[in-house]
């Protein structure tokens, strides 16, 4: 692991990384944590994910065309690559432009709209040169000359994401007359598999080597073809599907071969295997870099082979975060303390095991207050049982507040969902097209029953058989979890802030205010207080906002909105009508 | 994008042809006798159903022949496809399924009332 080979530079100091990595994994094997400002604000961010999910970590790659916005956690480093972070000025640790944080009180909700109404003139020529300074992420690039190209495709099954579900979907589908086309987002398949060590064994070997194998199985059937590094963004009518490929992962720009293609691609029934997206838990200084979600920490562990932080404190809602805990003692490291929402006694029997084996504390009926820190998390502070404080000592905070299956294609297909109030988190309900959903975006949590419901979905197809499989699962077999959005403050004051849009800089109480003023249609509140706006699109935050939303209707308007308003899970039903469009 | 099963060349993208509006709106047999009114209605007024509609699309990156449809415009699934001169199928022939993408009522676009069916 020491072996480092590729050197690319970040705000003008080199750093090596290992091949495959993204910048992001890089910058945390130097043990870079601090990596952007925020937009509004300007407040010290971090890595807070490590997927397409990520709203802070966003750099500008100085090349050829001075590439903005690009996530870290997606952009695979090369050599020689430059790097630099966005929105601060002079440098990333001293930024003028924090004093907006020291003035935050005034910059709530809405304060733009109402501060710059007049003189005539004064918009054009004063105030908006002035903000687009100060606000915004990266620098314009310069004249993109693309040489892009595009393929069409006409195949009979697409399956979208190679990871678990969607492998076992190939499994059963090679060697059949179907012509099937494979699309993987990451390099390499195996997905789940090769992010968390949720399985212990495949029939009895390493999951590695099960992936192995059963990638050379595809390869050597016929009718499936691969595409790696390839992502879906688009389901229309008729299962009609683009997808883009890139094609310079890992590689300097070439002037001569295209870097992107798009595929275009016309099928007549597509398998959605996407997965699903971890979502966070608003607290105090919930922004603060550090603080990272549970399995984006866990596949830093296992796909690239970086340990963010050796004791970190982790704080959950549900019954998933059993597996960091397995990744980091199975490294010999050891949590600093395992904040669960849920009673001792709601607590899985194999999780409550695993900690006192290996004599980590667990405050169980607890949540984190909130968090201390500079330029980094250096303390929390978590409320236990009766409203007791413990404050505890440490540089990373993991959280974890349920998982959204990634049904943004599902939607786009036109598909109903449903609130599922065991998973707190909407599933596919009802297809519009010829859609198959499997494995987690379906809402199926469970390892156990997946290869039975992949039988089951994909029964009517002809000349498949049956798979049978054999799961070593690690640790619970049940997903479970206890709602909770938001944790309560233990001081109250006009500075400390709990964000609900780590991009756009949207607090908790920006949603408070936009419902005080009358924006509580979420359509409306979406475009006052600009939550999940973004380039993540609320991608781990916007459920959460509308699980506060409501939470706060509920008390607010209970009568005027009785008809609608039953209960907090029907409220979030209601409004997300509105809102999953953007999801 | 839609799937066109053009009567002549078979099934292409919809990006091969271009929607003509509604079909079989018949031009006034004499339009120096008809007043304004009537000329407007020939000209501007078309049905616009949430449903079962009749429509023209012309092939305009391909064989360029024009062609009448029958489309649900609910759920854009196109229910028949037939030359010029043939006589449309009634409407009734059709069932009116009105399964709208999002659970909109059957009438108006639903942006207040949203309810599942």
């Amino acid at each position: 692991m020491s072996e480092h080979k590729i050197y690319f530079k970040f705000d003008g100091k080199t750093y090596g990384g290992n091949e495959g990595d993204t910048i992001a994994a890089a910058l945390l094997r130097n043990n870079v944590k601090l990596v952007g400002r925020s937009f509004k604000y300007h407040r010290p961010r971090g890595i807070y994910t490590c997927g397409i999910e990520e709203p802070n970590a966003l750099v500008q790659i100085i090349n050829e065309h001075n590439e903005p916005n690009v996530r870290a956690t997606v952009k695979k480093i090369y050599e020689g690559m430059v790097v630099k972070s966005q929105n601060r000025w002079p440098s990333l640790k001293r930024d003028l432009g924090s004093i907006n944080n020291i003035l935050s009180p005034i910059f709530s909700a809405g304060f733009y709209y109402k501060t710059f109404m007049g003189p005539k003139g004064f918009w054009k020529n004063v105030y908006e040169p002035l903000i687009r300074r100060t606000a915004g992420l990266g620098k314009p690039p310069r004249e993109f000359k693309s040489k892009s190209i595009h393929l069409h495709h006409n195949v009979d099954i697409v399956i979208v994401g190679g990871g678990f579900s969607g492998l076992l979907a190939a499994k059963k589908l090679a060697a059949t007359n179907y012509d099937v086309l494979l699309i993987e987002r990451e390099d390499s398949l195996g997905g789940i598999l090769k992010n968390a060590k949720k399985i212990e064994s495949i029939n009895d070997q390493d999951p590695s080597d099960w992936i192995e194998k059963t990638e050379r199985l595809i390869q050597n059937s016929s009718n499936i073809k691969i595409l790696k590094n390839t992502l879906v963004t688009t389901y229309n009518f008729n299962d009609h599907l683009i997808a883009v490929e890139d094609k310079s992962v890992g590689k300097p720009q070439d002037n001569e071969k295209p870097e992107l293609v798009l595929h275009k691609i016309r099928t007549k029934r597509t398998i959605l295997a996407n997965g699903h997206i971890e979502r966070f838990i608003s607290f105090r200084n919930n922004d603060l870099p550090g603080v990272m979600l549970a399995a984006s920490f866990e596949k830093y562990i296992q796909r690239y082979g970086v340990v963010p932080e050796e004791s970190p404190v982790i704080f959950t809602n549900n019954s998933s975060t059993f597996s960091l805990v397995k990744s980091l003692v199975g490294l010999g490291h050891k949590p600093k303390a395992y904040v669960d929402v849920r009673d001792q006694k709601n607590i899985e029997k194999e999780t409550v095991e695993l900690l006192t084996n290996y004599n980590i504390p667990l405050y169980a009926n607890s949540e984190i207050e909130g968090c201390e820190g500079k330029n980094n998390i250096s303390e929390v502070s978590i409320r236990a049982k009766k409203n007791k404080i413990i404050k505890i000592k440490t540089s990373m905070l993991c959280v974890s507040g349920g998982f959204n299956p990634d049904i943004h294609l599902f939607t786009q297909s036109k598909g109903l969902l449903e609130w599922d109030e065991t998973l707190l988190a909407f599933k596919p309900e009802k297809t519009f097209q010829n859609t198959i959903t499997l494995g987690s975006v379906s809402g199926n949590f469970s390892y156990e029953k997946l290869v039975g419901e992949i039988n089951k979905k994909l029964d009517f197809l002809e000349g498949i058989n049956d798979l049978e499989i054999k799961l070593n699962i690690n640790g619970p077999k049940r997903f479970q979890i206890k709602e909770l959005w938001e944790t309560k403050r233990a001081k109250k004051s006009l500075w400390s802030k709990s964000f609900i849009d780590l991009q756009n800089d949207v607090t908790t109480k920006d949603l408070k205010q936009a419902v005080l003023e009358g924006f509580n249609r979420i359509e409306h509140l979406k475009r006052f207080t600009t939550n999940s706006m973004g380039t993540d699109q609320g991608k781990i935050s916007s459920i959460n906002a509308l699980g506060i939303v409501s939470r706060i209707l509920k008390k607010k308007c209970f009568r005027s909105w009785n008809n609608h308003l039953q209960t907090t899970i029907r409220t979030v039903k209601f409004l997300s009508h509105r809102w999953k469009k953007y999801l | 994008m839609l799937l066109i099963n053009c009567p002549y060349c078979g099934e292409r993208d919809q990006s091969e042809f271009t929607n003509g509006g509604e079909a079989h709106v018949a031009r006034p047999k004499d339009p120096d006798q008809v007043n304004d009114r009537e000329w407007s209605e020939y000209v501007f007024v078309r049905a616009n159903p949430k449903g079962i509609y009749y429509e023209r699309w012309v092939h305009t990156h391909g064989c360029k022949k024009w062609f009448n449809a029958i489309r649900d415009t609910s759920t854009d699934e196109i229910l028949k496809i037939y030359k010029m001169g043939e006589t449309p199928p009634p409407i009734k022939r059709f069932k009116n399924t009105l399964r709208s993408p999002s659970g909109e009522p059957d009438v108006g676009s639903g942006n207040f009332t949203v309810k599942k069916p």
